[in-house]
């Protein structure tokens, strides 16, 4: 029903109510009204001859009176249908004569009217009144004004339909159109003209609603474009990558591939969608439970299967993604048969190459331990020869021996050096010492060679520097060893050596950079031949190696150590006035670890001398204090299965007084320390029937051998080995070729003063 | 506003020209004889002017003289005025005629010569009243106490030849007479032939003449001395000729006369002779 219809509709409505109050309400209240009107004239009518009747009748003047009526009924002929006039006495005198029958009939009202006659009562007027006239002039009245309403009615809705088409309905329809087109995507529209109403605003608000609409769909359309870009951007991405890429939905169904994957499986375009995993996969347990409860992130091997039922190497990595409420299951795949296949070839070839490499190393242990334990007997042997008579010549001759003989000590040292450092097998120490203590110990080992040479030897360590340090002592003093004997062995009678260290920087409350600086005086090297020193097997000058001997490997071993401890060596140096090389150390200040540093000295101090070219002579307090003559009687037993090394231990050992049995190997060992007491054990590690560390082992299960000192003499000196010597349960270890003087310094301190050690 | 003033002046303007029109007829009339004509208020008056203005008018035109009719309210009024000469021609009953005669000296001039005048009496048909013998204290209504016929002369005969004794009551006019008398407020009453014949048959039938009076000469048209005789002669030949024709027979008929004719003082000498004075109610 459109407003038309339903404007008409409440407008008849409405007039129909108003005519029906009209008709059946106000019509009966009007004629009512009219009525009473009417009865009230008539009243007054008969009102007004009051006076004339009561005269009439008292003069009985009935013809007046009857005159007087008969006017009236002339003059109300139309509404008075009877008048009768009855006296107080009950005679009629109106009308004198006819039936006192009374007309019927609807329209008829019937008035009686008394009139107090003094002789003769009261008379009274009877008038049958018919109000049909009136009544009908009341219809009449009504029934025009219903007409004038009616006409009024149709004026009134035609004129509302003409201002409903105007103002409402056609606004409306261009509305209504308009919203159409902008349904089917036509924005120009043509809106109403503009009004200050309801329509207007209605307009007003349909014009912004279609900018809006307009604008959204603008903005649509280019989110549209930009998301088709993204999605082109994305697709050329995903189609394009070398990976493999399938996504798979909760019931490992392939939903999404590129074009990778599908060249992986050997599908053709699109045909991996719909494909389960269980038919990409070779593994039987591979099912959508097992992808779930894969490590996201992780790469994964499985035997992929191609389409052709070929199978191969398939590496997955898989991602879970959340899309929807749905969990999806992202899937980087690769085909690494060919890279397996490398990976094999890579494999073998490194156990190759460390197959070798354990072959040199091996190789390289053995040699130095073959080479040493003939060195052992040399060295000791020649200083044997230095105790017996010897003339002048001789014992030149033997010095020049034993020279040779440690000159190849250190050969050989820095030879394992080197291949250890070179085959990073080398590890450092993290242990306590303390700086003044390394600092005067390089004084006394530098010190004997610079008063032999006539260079005088300064050595600087300031108080103010922290004194206890965390790291690894022996391999320190190795490189200021060096550079300190190289500045001396460089510098000519009368020159000077200086040996300071200092801190350079305190990086932390724990860690600080040393700077130890060595400065001589001496030759000098040119500029274009310093950045050769630290390289291998180059020395500054091939006459060097004439004059002063040495291969040349203790600075590229000091510069490479001193880069394991986080420094650096360098060198300057100006040719015939001196050179100052510097190094720099990283380590951790350590304070207050005096237990630490007892047991570091047990465990290092006999440890070989980081420099081998030390000769008894430039060992002086250690040489030449005669160590060994507490030892006088003391019974030692000396387990070595080298018949030379047995000599020339033996010969050192009873030198010194001391009572040696020689058992051969570990098993003789134990019988021999069954049968006889005795207060300390010289104990050979590599040994034939039984070593040195299962001896070791057998006797400390002993109660009563737990306090026997034992210690080790081995050729090698490898940490490693001197652990091992440790755990097995020795007491101290002793590096071939030792030092007679050293060998009977530690039994001395082992069997007299062993608590100190605990 | 000009032109409600312009309305204005042209109506004082139409009306002094009115008014001029109005003034030149009375100017012109002064220069005739003008006659005051009195008639008796047995009608009303409207009615006396239709049945007079033609006359009049006719009369006018036949003697050249102006008849002004002059109006009386009342019966006594108008026996007043012609006792005081106010009238030049007046119309009354016979007994006004001698009450004139005696009072100004006016003479009759023309009368109805084929009626007379009489009054009758009349009961209730269905009455127990059949006879004058049977009114005797009875009460008795009549229109007035001075009507000649109905009233004075019936009680005249009541009285001189019946004896008899009465209540009579006066009910304005005959047909109230002959109300009263069906009403049974008056055992009888009197009136005239003329008026009981005018009534409605219902109301004759129910009614019974019991007693007539003696006829006299009905009512003149009377002179006043004043008037000289050709004057009074030349209005009573216009007054006999108008009663010649045809429409002046219907005009005359109206009075009533039906017949006119010359009257003399010697026709009303019989009435004289009843002494109706003693009838009289003056104050009436």
């Amino acid at each position: 029903m459109n407003i038309r219809t339903k404007l008409i509709f409440a407008s008849l409505t409405a007039f129909s109510v108003y005519m029906l109050t009209l008709f059946f309400v106000w019509m009966p209240m009007q004629l009512e009204k009219t009525k009473r009107d009417f009865v009230e004239t008539q009243l007054m009518i008969l009102n007004a001859t009051g006076p004339d009747v009561v005269r009439n009748i008292l003069s009985r003047d009935y013809a007046a009176l009857i005159a007087s009526f008969d006017k009236q009924m002339l003059n109300h002929q139309k509404t008075w249908a009877q008048i009768s006039i009855h006296l107080g006495d009950g005679k009629r005198i109106y009308p004198l004569f006819g039936a006192s029958q009374k007309p019927v009939g609807e329209t008829l009202i019937e008035i009686n009217y008394e009139i107090d006659t003094i002789d003769r009562g009261i008379a009274t007027i009877n008038l049958i009144a018919d109000w049909k006239t009136v009544r009908q002039d009341g219809y009449d009245s009504v029934f025009e004004l219903m007409r004038f309403m009616g006409i009024a009615f149709v004026l009134m809705v035609s004129l509302g339909l003409l201002l409903v088409e105007f103002l409402l309905r056609r606004p409306l329809m261009q509305l209504t159109d308009g919203a159409e087109k902008i349904s089917q995507g036509d924005y120009n529209i043509q809106l109403p003209a503009s009004s200050n109403d309801e329509i207007g605003s209605l307009t007003n608000m349909f014009e912004v609603m279609r900018t809006r609409l307009d604008e959204g769909r603008a903005s649509l359309r280019h989110a549209l474009i930009r998301a088709e870009e993204s999605e082109h951007y994305q697709r050329t991405i995903f189609e394009n990558l070398s990976e493999g890429l399938v996504v798979l939905d909760q019931q490992g169904v392939v939903q999404r591939s590129n074009r990778a994957a599908e060249q992986i499986f050997g599908y053709g375009y699109g045909q991996l969608l719909g494909e389960r995993i269980t038919a990409l996969i070779a593994d039987q347990k591979i099912d959508i439970h097992a992808i779930e409860s894969l490590q996201v992130g992780q790469a994964y091997l499985y035997q992929g299967k191609k389409s052709s039922g070929d199978q191969f190497a398939l590496e997955m990595v898989v991602s879970r993604i959340e899309m929807h409420n749905a969990q999806l299951f992202a899937l980087i795949l690769r085909d690494i048969s060919l890279r397996e296949q490398a990976k094999a070839a890579l494999i073998h070839a490194k156990e190759a190459a460390e197959a070798a490499d354990q072959a040199k190393s091996q190789f390289l242990a053995n040699m130095t331990h073959e080479i040493r334990t003939p060195m052992n007997a040399i060295i000791g042997l020649s200083q044997l020869i230095f105790n017996t008579k010897l003339d002048r010549e001789q014992r030149n001759y033997l010095e020049k021996l034993r020279e040779a003989s440690e000159h190849m000590m250190v050969i050989i040292n820095d030879i394992l050096d080197f291949s250890k450092i070179s085959d990073q097998q080398l590890t450092l120490r993290h242990a306590y010492f303390q700086l003044p203590e390394l600092m005067d110990h390089v004084r006394h080992v530098i010190e004997p060679q610079g008063v032999k040479q006539g260079v005088s030897l300064f050595v600087n360590c300031p108080n103010a520097l922290p004194r206890g340090y965390m790291g690894d002592k022996q391999r320190l003093e190795q490189i200021l060893l060096n550079l300190a004997n190289n500045a001396v062995k460089f510098t000519p009678k009368g020159g000077e050596v200086y040996i300071a260290v200092a801190l350079k920087e305190r990086i932390n409350a724990l860690q600080a950079v040393l700077q130890f600086v060595v400065k001589d005086t001496g030759i000098g090297i040119a500029p274009e031949d310093q950045q050769s020193l630290f390289h291998s097997f180059q020395q500054v000058d091939g006459s060097s190696t004439r004059r002063y001997g040495g291969i040349g490997l203790g600075l590229v071993i000091s510069k490479q150590l001193a880069q394991l401890m986080g420094g650096d060596v360098w060198v300057e140096s100006v040719v015939n006035q001196g050179s100052t090389f510097s190094f720099t150390v990283t380590l951790e200040i350590a304070e207050n670890q005096k237990y630490e540093v007892e047991k570091e000295k047990r465990l290092f101090l006999n440890i070989r001398p980081p420099m081998a070219a030390i000769d008894e002579k430039r060992l002086p307090q250690q040489a030449k204090t005669a160590p060994g003559h507490a030892l006088q009687g003391v019974n030692i037993l000396l387990v070595e299965d080298d018949p030379v090394n047995q000599f020339l231990a033996k010969a050192i050992l009873e030198g010194a007084g001391v009572i040696v049995k020689v058992a051969n190997h570990g098993q003789e060992a134990l019988q021999l320390l069954e049968a006889h007491p005795f207060d300390a054990i010289l104990m050979d590690c590599q040994m034939p029937v039984m070593d040195g560390f299962t001896a070791t082992e057998q006797i400390r299960t002993q109660k009563k051998y737990r306090a026997l000192p034992i210690i080790a003499l081995s050729a090698n000196v490898g940490k490693e080995d001197v652990e091992h010597a440790f755990a097995a349960g020795m007491n101290a270890h002793v590096g071939k070729p030792f030092q007679s003087a050293t060998l009977l310094a530690i039994l001395e301190k082992w069997i007299f003063n062993p608590d100190h050690h605990h | 506003m000009k032109k409600t003033v312009a309305i204005l002046c042209a109506s004082v303007v139409a009306l002094m020209l009115l008014s001029v029109n109005v003034w030149v007829p009375t100017a012109q009339a002064t220069e005739k004889k003008v006659f005051k004509i009195g008639v008796v208020p047995q009608f009303e008056a409207r009615r006396l002017h239709e049945i007079w203005t033609p006359i009049l008018n006719t009369l006018e035109e036949e003697t050249g003289y102006h008849f002004e009719l002059v109006g009386s309210p009342t019966i006594p009024a108008f026996e007043k005025e012609f006792s005081e000469g106010a009238f030049d021609f007046a119309y009354m009953n016979p007994y006004h005629a001698l009450m004139a005669e005696a009072a100004q000296g006016y003479q009759p001039l023309v009368r109805d010569v084929k009626r007379s005048l009489f009054g009758i009496l009349v009961v209730a048909k269905d009455g127990d009243i059949k006879k004058v013998e049977d009114l005797q204290g009875k009460t008795l209504a009549f229109p007035a106490p001075n009507a000649l016929a109905a009233s004075l002369q019936m009680r005249q005969e009541l009285h001189d030849n019946f004896k008899l004794d009465f209540k009579p009551i006066y009910v304005k006019t005959h047909d109230s007479v002959y109300y009263n008398v069906l009403l049974g407020d008056a055992a009888a009453g009197g009136g005239v032939q003329k008026t009981f014949n005018s009534q409605a048959p219902q109301i004759r039938d129910n009614l019974l003449i019991i007693h007539q009076t003696t006829p006299v000469a009905p009512h003149p048209i009377m002179v006043h001395p004043r008037v000289n005789a050709v004057q009074a002669d030349k209005v009573k030949q216009a007054l006999l000729h108008l009663g010649s024709t045809d429409v002046g027979k219907v005009m005359l008929a109206n009075i009533p006369m039906k017949q006119i004719g010359e009257a003399t003082m010697a026709d009303y000498e019989p009435l004289k002779q009843l002494h109706l004075e003693r009838f009289v109610v003056e104050s009436y």
